[in-house]
């Protein structure tokens, strides 16, 4: 558990309905290094869809969907500004649930500042304000305001301390490595979109495929289908769903009768993409899906990596094939170092555009990737001399005094002899002992 | 007197009497406090799982809150400390014995010791505790704490939600006294504060409804009544747990918020209506715009958002409600029709076609009413209509034909399943093992498919072939429990598939302890039995015979052997000179696929399993039993009922399929088929429960030619989905992918699993409709007579049928879909048994008879639509008797 302090000047508000100021703390901007960066400053068209999207942000960050809780507060959500749009996002406290509202051009008409990424507070008064911007007219936003006045009562800045569980940190982060594999495979017009969000069972679950002009929940997967679990967690998109002109579903690819996947839902309104993304199953966080462990443990990637984030000056998009030709890398080496990166919560990927984008969260990122459990222990097996590689598929790996044999198979896909495969085969990623067997054979011989 | 060192404190804190303890702490000076912090906090960690040893635990309690140097140290030792301060003897009970909520006395000294010391951060720990506080409904001792702590350092009580809850729970249901909270926030006024941020806890909703003290509270001035309508609207826009939101929406009601009241909330109370809200919040809500617009307080907008938001719901309760209003105020205020219209039209984007119908009828009544400009508005959201629906429309708004609707899209069925794969066998005692482990420690047992074969077969080929190499591989599972708790219970085994896979590990390792079967299998189905009755018999061949191999192995993953392999298998039999297990070889005949199958080849062999098969070739196998629907009353548990209400139980009966073996079969019978063959309804009743142990995804493998058979036992299965989740659902699918008939017992098995009441039961119910339909297989006649007959017998709910009918009617076997619901609506509408959700099936009708351009009569549909009056299912049966007359011109 880390505790992160998130300090505003003052507390976000919204006067008249009319102009919304939402006070920026921490992370970083480009242009001018400051603790409260300000990104945005002007108008914003569909006033009403803007400000129920920022409101179901801060409302997902407040929730616990697994055990069904709402919260008062929760972490204050990110924004990240690219010189072109504004993403806010969001992550739920169970660790399952991402929130993205993307602000694009269409809306937004007015000055974008600078470029960069901070937390942004919305505090509980300010979300009930958000209920009653009319949806006439135009709405004035500010993403950070100047630095001259401070109203609290002791003149200093409003400080939030907020407890930050390392399984957090790592969801957020390695939510994006998933996201990376996802491709579209669905899409609903507003009409059917509402029907069909409207009409899912409370605890829906299943395999979501196309049924006439609508979808339908099948029991089973097929290539083609998204996976759906927890269906109470797109609850989110409910008050939005009357301005909707599309829902479109991402996925990974799947094959008859696979396993549950993680999936992201796009609602398109006006100017405006409320993208959520759900892990496999509500009682499952994004952290333990171990999906960047074995782009984290080959070798020379977090070297790719950290020459990569020296490229990073907050471009709208992260091109891979482009970054590649610009460094002289293989676009494959370039995509695990982009997988390390957003394991170290550096960039966030956006499924609707199929690119990373540069958001250092606005936490003690380097911390992130070092937290990963199954990758430490796996150093330290390495470290202790546990792993003793029999051939080119079998590895053998002592821990807590008992010998597990690792294998890489025929399709490359690895297996273990360990409790934690034989519970979970595969479906959250290597366990620490394949892990820990790739990394002894990049180190070689001496291992 | 000199400051005590740490043995001085080791000797009072161990003592019982901690007031020596209290009183020597006064002595501390900074130094010594900053001197001792570090053993102190050591000490607390010395015991048993880093915890502090127990007979100091209450001192040092005491303890922390003298030496550590901050607040937050501070509260996180007292929050730490909570279990150490508690004891079952300082715990006070009433005459009736219900726990006195008092503050411990090793808190009381804690608040004490903290009081002495007087710190400077002593504000800085109030809060630091209120905000660590968690709400406990039955043990207050830490709120009691902090409660002590700040009133006798004069500070005011902390604004903390959880706090906050704590002190309504506590200090308002005092069991001695009746509190009245009213007096209690006279009393201290600093607490009127509180009382809005309770609501941030769920835990509280209705606590304060109690003896109406939130009202009291409200009515007297005491809290400011517009906070707490504020606090009690701003928690239900947040949503939460249902339950708990229900109680804020009761709290709320409580508080009776008059018009004026809701007029200067009206943006809050629209803000609850968009679907996403609990049906009470928008019940709620929508009440109380109502009355708004009732009384012309509403604005033209208002009425339009509040409309938008509650025709995009799914509540028909609110719909009607919603319509209902505006038809009623159209009525009564004619110069309103052109906004009336408008926030009618909303309903027409809405799914559920009856209200799309409500609407049509209610803008038909506009019309004359309506400018032009309305007219043309209104004519363009029917866009989307059913096309009889939106005929009527255009029709009576005048307004030009619009552009021909885009033809419905031609929804095609999915295409038939893939053939089957091949099954793989299993070629490393890794892989192995991997397979095997993840059988025996999953819980609930689960074994997909061919999997569990493919272990049973392996298990002896890879132990023969090297014993130690396997011993070594399986270590994983041998040094598991689940492996030792079957040896070391061999002899009072239960009979499961763990235990049968135990079995045949332990022989094929040679170990000398091998679980034996000695139960009868308890609630396990046939096919699961059965597949334990080979795995136990295998284990017991290999025992004996080492050399002995699986010959049941299946070729494809839907359980088939080719004749090919299984020769094979036997010729090898036959050259290394073993025999098949018995019972092995009877699977292996269950499996065997007889089209184009010579017996000469196997007759060859000159074993006596060839020549087994070679008869079995010969005589086509087992004769098919007959399978007949049966009515099962389910076993009622009369032993803890009173005899009133055991004269007064009657159990419920349900339609089962009893299968009797074939009279005439010319085979004898084995065991397995002794144990598929036969099922009957038990005379005492039948017993269905949850099943955690049965594989149910490996019956259909068991029995691959007979899938009606296996049907007819996963029914106790599938008759659960009615009530709860069934595991059977994935097995039926499966089922349909094999059959080549479909008998009564799928029927029944897809009726249950379409009625049933959870959404995997319906998906899975659709799934097999599509299979059977896009394999020309679905007999929709048959399976519209047994809804028909569980519908009139009640088994099931009418309207649970709809999702599932309709999903697969969309997903493109309308035509099917058509022909079970025109003959489930025959049926009930000529029966004498009044049913109930009738409608909710016209409904759905009139939608597939549109999709698949039905036409011609449904018996009894002409004597409801002529009935006068207009009930909901007279008005759908005439729109659905127009669709069938009509439909031509209508398409």
């Amino acid at each position: 558990m880390a505790t992160q302090t998130l300090s505003y000047q003052r507390p976000s508000s919204l006067a008249d309905s009319r102009r919304l100021v939402l006070e920026t703390g921490g992370g970083t901007a480009l242009r001018r290094p400051t603790d409260h960066p300000r990104f945005f400053e002007g108008w914003v068209t569909r006033p009403d869809v803007v400000a129920e999207g920022l409101r179901q942000v801060a409302q997902v960050a407040a929730s616990e969907f697994w055990r069904r809780d709402r919260f008062a507060a929760g972490v204050d959500p990110v924004v990240t500004s690219d010189g072109r749009m504004l993403r806010f996002e969001s992550f739920s406290l169970c660790g399952g649930v991402q929130a993205r509202l993307d602000l694009t051009p269409e809306v937004l008409n007015g000055e974008v500042l600078d470029r960069g990424t901070t937390n942004i507070d919305i505090n509980e008064p300010l979300r009930r304000l958000l209920t009653g911007v009319p949806a006439d007219g135009l709405l004035h936003l500010s993403v950070g305001s100047d630095g001259l006045v401070a109203t609290t009562a002791d003149g200093a800045v409003i400080e939030r301390r907020v407890s930050l569980s390392t399984r957090w940190l790592r969801g957020f982060a390695e939510a994006q490595q998933i996201a990376s594999t996802f491709e579209l495979r669905g899409e609903l017009d507003g009409r059917h979109a509402a029907t069909f969000l409207t009409s899912l069972p409370r605890e829906g679950r299943g395999w979501v495929v196309p049924a006439g002009r609508g979808w339908r929940i099948s029991s089973r997967a097929a290539p083609g289908s998204v996976h759906l679990a927890g269906s109470h967690r797109l609850a989110s998109m409910l008050p939005l769903v009357r301005h909707a002109r599309a829902l479109r579903a991402y996925g990974p690819g799947v094959s008859l009768g696979a396993g549950p996947v993680a999936s992201a839902w796009e609602l398109a309104l006006p100017g405006v993409n409320f993208v959520l993304m759900l892990s496999p199953d509500a009682s499952r966080g994004f952290s333990g899906e171990g999906a960047a462990l074995t782009a984290l443990a080959a070798g020379g990637a977090v070297d790719d990596a950290e020459e990569i984030g020296r490229l990073l000056h907050h471009q709208p998009r992260l091109e891979p094939d482009l970054l590649a030709e610009q460094i002289g890398m293989t676009a494959g080496r370039v995509r695990s170092a982009l997988a390390c990166l957003a394991v170290a919560g550096r960039v966030g990927y956006d499924v609707t555009e199929a690119s990373y984008f540069q958001r250092d969260l606005p936490y003690d990122a380097a911390s992130v990737a070092r937290l990963n459990p199954r990758l430490r222990q796996a150093e330290e097996l390495v470290a202790a001399g546990a792993v003793t590689i029999v051939d080119d598929a079998v590895a053998e790996v002592v821990s807590s005094d008992r010998v597990h044999r690792t294998r890489v198979r025929a399709d490359g896909t690895t297996a273990c002899t360990c409790q934690w495969w034989i519970t979970h085969r595969g479906s959250r990623g290597p366990c620490k002992h394949v892990v820990a067997a790739a990394l002894a054979r990049d180190q070689g011989p001496a291992a | 007197m000199s400051a005590p060192t740490m043995e001085e404190l080791l000797r009072l804190v161990a003592a019982v009497d901690l007031a020596p303890l209290v009183a020597r702490l006064d002595d501390l000076d900074d130094a010594t406090r900053k001197k001792l912090a570090k053993p102190v906090r050591e000490l607390a960690r010395s015991g048993e799982w880093g915890d502090p040893p127990r007979h100091l635990a209450r001192g040092l309690s005491l303890l922390g809150p003298a030496v550590l140097p901050d607040a937050r140290a501070t509260a996180a030792w007292i929050r730490r400390s909570a279990g150490w301060r508690h004891s079952f003897d300082e715990r006070s009970f009433d005459q009736p014995g219900n726990r006195i909520e008092t503050l411990s006395p090793t808190s009381a000294l804690v608040v004490e010791v903290l009081l002495r010391r007087d710190p400077s951060w002593l504000p800085a720990l109030v809060r630091e505790l209120a905000d660590r506080l968690r709400f406990d409904r039955y043990n207050p001792d830490d709120y009691l704490l902090i409660e002590r702590l700040r009133s006798r350092a004069g500070l005011p009580p902390p604004a903390v939600p959880v706090f906050a809850a704590m002190w309504v729970r506590t200090a308002w249901r005092s069991r001695r006294n009746e509190v009245d909270a009213v007096a209690l926030v006279r009393a201290e006024p600093a607490y009127a504060e509180l009382v809005p941020l309770a609501f941030e806890v769920d835990e509280i909703a209705g606590e304060m409804r109690h003896r109406d003290q939130l009202r009291r509270l409200a009515d007297s001035g005491t809290v400011d009544r517009g906070v707490l309508l504020d606090a009690l609207v701003a928690r239900l826009q947040r949503g939460g747990r249902p339950q708990a939101t229900n109680e804020f929406v009761r709290d709320l009601e409580s508080l009776a918020p008059t018009l004026e009241e809701v007029a200067a909330r009206t943006r809050d109370h629209l803000a609850l209506l968009p679907p996403g809200s609990a049906t009470s919040v928008a019940t709620l809500a929508q009440h109380h715009l109502l009355e708004l617009h009732s009384e012309g307080r509403l604005s033209p907008d208002e009425v339009l958002e509040m409309s938008r938001s509650v025709l995009a719901r799914t509540e028909k309760k609110l719909l009607r409600a919603q319509l209902a209003h505006l038809q009623a105020h159209a009525d009564a205020h004619p110069a309103d029709a052109d906004l009336s219209a408008r926030a009618v039209s909303m309903a027409l984007d809405n799914a559920a076609p009856d209200i799309q119908r409500k609407a049509v009828d209610l803008l038909n009544r506009l019309a004359p009413r309506l400018t032009p400009a309305t007219a043309a508005l209104i004519a363009a959201a029917g866009d989307a209509l059913p096309s009889d629906l939106r005929q009527r429309l255009i029709t009576s708004l005048g307004t030009p034909a619009p552009k021909p609707e885009a033809p419905l899209p031609q929804v095609e069925l999915p295409p038939p399943p893939n053939p089957p794969g091949p099954v793989v066998p299993i070629e490393t005692v890794e892989e192995l093992v991997e397979e095997l482990a993840s059988i025996l420690h999953s819980e609930p047992l689960a074994a997909r498919g061919a999997d569990l074969d493919r272990v049973v077969e392996a298990l002896p080929r890879l132990g023969l072939l090297d014993r130690e190499a396997l011993r070594r591989a399986a270590a994983p599972v041998t040094s598991a429990g689940t492996y030792r708790y079957y040896q070391e219970h061999a002899r009072h085994l239960d009979f499961t598939l763990r235990g049968a896979l135990v079995a045949l590990l332990a022989s094929c390792l040679g170990d000398s302890r091998v679980p034996q079967a000695t139960g009868s299998g308890g609630r396990l189905g046939a096919p699961a039995r059965a597949c334990c009755v080979r795995i136990f018999a295998l284990a017991d061949s290999v025992r004996q015979d080492p050399l002995v191999r699986v010959v049941a192995l299946p070729s494809q993953v839907n359980g088939t052997i080719a004749a090919n392999d299984l020769h094979t298998r036997l010729a090898d039999a036959a050259a290394q000179s073993w025999s098949p297990d018995p019972v092995d070889l009877e699977q292996a005949l269950l499996r065997l696929d007889l089209a184009g199958t010579q017996s000469e080849p196997f007759a060859a062999l000159g074993s006596a399993a060839g020549r087994q098969v070679s008869e079995w070739v010969r005589a086509g196998g087992h004769r098919p039993p007959t399978i007949q629907v049966a009515r099962a009353r389910e076993y009622l548990d009369t032993l803890n009922m009173g005899s009133e209400e055991r004269a007064a139980a009657k159990p419920r009966s349900s339609p089962m399929a009893e299968v009797r073996a074939a009279v005439n079969d010319p085979l004898s019978l084995g065991p397995l088929w002794s144990e598929l063959a036969r099922w009957s309804v038990p005379s005492g009743g039948l017993t269905v429960g949850w099943a955690p142990d049965d594989p149910f995804e490996t019956w259909p493998l068991v029995l691959p030619h007979h899938p009606e058979l296996v049907a007819a036992h996963l029914l106790p299965e599938l008759s659960r989905a009615r009530q709860t989740r069934s595991q059977g659902a994935a097995a039926l699918v499966s089922l349909t992918e094999t059959a080549d008939t479909v008998g009564p017992a799928l029927l029944l098995g897809l009726a249950y699993l379409t009625g049933g009441k959870h959404q995997e039961a319906w998906s899975a119910a659709t799934d097999a409709l599509l299979i059977l339909a896009s394999r020309h297989q679905l007999d929709a006649q048959a399976f519209g007579e047994v809804l028909a007959m569980m519908l009139e017998r009640g088994d099931l709910v009418a309207k649970r049928l709809i999702i599932g009918l309709g999903d697969a009617a969309r997903g493109g076997a309308a035509g099917e879909i058509w022909t079970a619901l025109s003959h489930v609506l025959s049926h009930l509408l000529r029966g004498a048994r009044t049913v109930v959700g009738v409608v909710d099936l016209l409904v759905l009708a009139a939608e597939v008879a549109l999709l698949t351009g039905a036409q011609g009569a449904i018996d009894g549909l002409d004597d409801l639509a002529s009935r006068t009056g207009r009930t909901r299912q007279v008005v759908e049966a005439r729109r659905l008797l127009k669709i069938l007359d009509q439909l031509p011109t209508a398409r």
